[in-house]
């Protein structure tokens, strides 16, 4: 393994604490339309498959969802002990300003997961261009690379101060 | 951890990954891009080929020759982002799942001819970019519900077409 991804966290940091956001309709996971989301069976499924892979990198995940953009805001806002976000914004990929408003004001770096490519809809994603990193059409496979890949940028210490 | 401690099978996929006009100097910037690709496909247990150009065409024939070993595609089209629509017929040529790759989100959004025709993406995370959309493909590339290119169930996708979230 390379240094870059270490078996557990720099002794003289804080252990990374990352939030798994999943936004509308995202509840429904497995119920919905296997061509798009494929054979995952439900969201707790996801994310318990998000938090086992956090603590294999040495991370804290805490998972978060709802339907109301307004409880995703709130988090946000309370959210001050997390180093970086990631989130699926289910639906309000093309119109939820209040939750990328409330991104920048949180001024952590978040990254954009969605489980299909949006942009073969010919459409723009909100979120994009206040993201630190945008991943789309890996299913749910795009959430452990994202996390993996979060991890190792953590690691390097591009991002944050401590 | 070994990244092969995410995969739930062992096949040494063959994944090409394809840097395009005015990458060097980004990929310069963070060090030995060739080797951490080596290190990360080790850990994955698959084989990865790495080739850059300044010139479309040589990437065309480089994809041309690769495609019948190849088993996907991670591509960062640099300069031809834009305005490279003879990469992007090669790529869809290929019949192979393909990831477009960029150091960072200012390089995607609007401009980018690719998105809208490629499998998946991965961008923003600077050389982790490549890290996260590798281990992403490889993951699909193992379930025969998506990538796998056995796979011949309804979901899978392992020729490449992106499915219309309209359709």
């Amino acid at each position: 393994m390379n240094a870059t991804i270490s078996d557990s966290p720099n002794t003289e940091t804080k252990r990374w604490k990352i939030a798994l956001l999943n936004g509308l309709n995202m509840t429904s996971l497995g119920q919905r339309d296997k061509n798009v989301y494929g054979t995952i069976g439900s969201l707790q499924e996801l994310e318990d498959l998000v938090s086992d892979t956090g603590a294999k990198l040495g991370v804290d995940i805490v998972a978060f969802h709802s339907n109301h953009e307004g409880d995703l805001v709130d988090f946000i806002e309370a959210a001050t002990d997390i180093d970086a976000f990631m989130i699926n914004p289910g639906g309000l990929w093309r119109f939820g300003e209040p939750t990328n408003i409330a991104f920048e004001q949180a001024g952590k770096p978040f990254v954009e997961v969605h489980f299909a490519n949006i942009y073969a809809t010919g459409d723009k994603s909100v979120y994009t261009d206040s993201a630190l990193a945008t991943t789309m059409g890996f299913r749910h496979y795009g959430y452990l690379g994202s996390l993996v890949a979060l991890v190792a940028e953590l690691n390097q210490g591009l991002l944050c101060s401590h | 951890m070994k990244l092969s401690d995410l995969r739930n099978n062992d096949t040494s996929w063959r994944i090409v990954v394809l840097n395009g006009p005015n990458t060097t100097a980004a990929i310069n910037s963070i060090g030995n891009l060739n080797e951490l690709l080596k290190e990360w496909a080790k850990s994955l247990g698959v084989e990865i080929d790495h080739f850059q150009s300044n010139h479309e065409g040589k990437i065309l024939e480089y994809i041309h020759a690769a495609v019948p070993t190849a088993t996907g595609f991670l591509v960062n089209p640099g300069g031809l982002t834009s305005v490279g629509e003879s990469l992007r017929h090669a790529l869809k040529d290929s019949a192979r799942p393909v990831a477009e790759i960029h150091f960072d989100n200012a390089e995607l959004g609007s401009q980018s001819i690719f998105s809208p025709s490629v499998t998946s993406i991965f961008s923003g995370l600077h050389q982790f970019s490549y890290l996260g959309g590798l281990v992403s493909l490889v993951l699909a590339l193992d379930d025969l519900d998506f990538l796998h290119p056995d796979g011949n169930s309804a979901t899978n996708r392992s020729h490449g077409t992106p499915k219309s979230l309209f359709v």
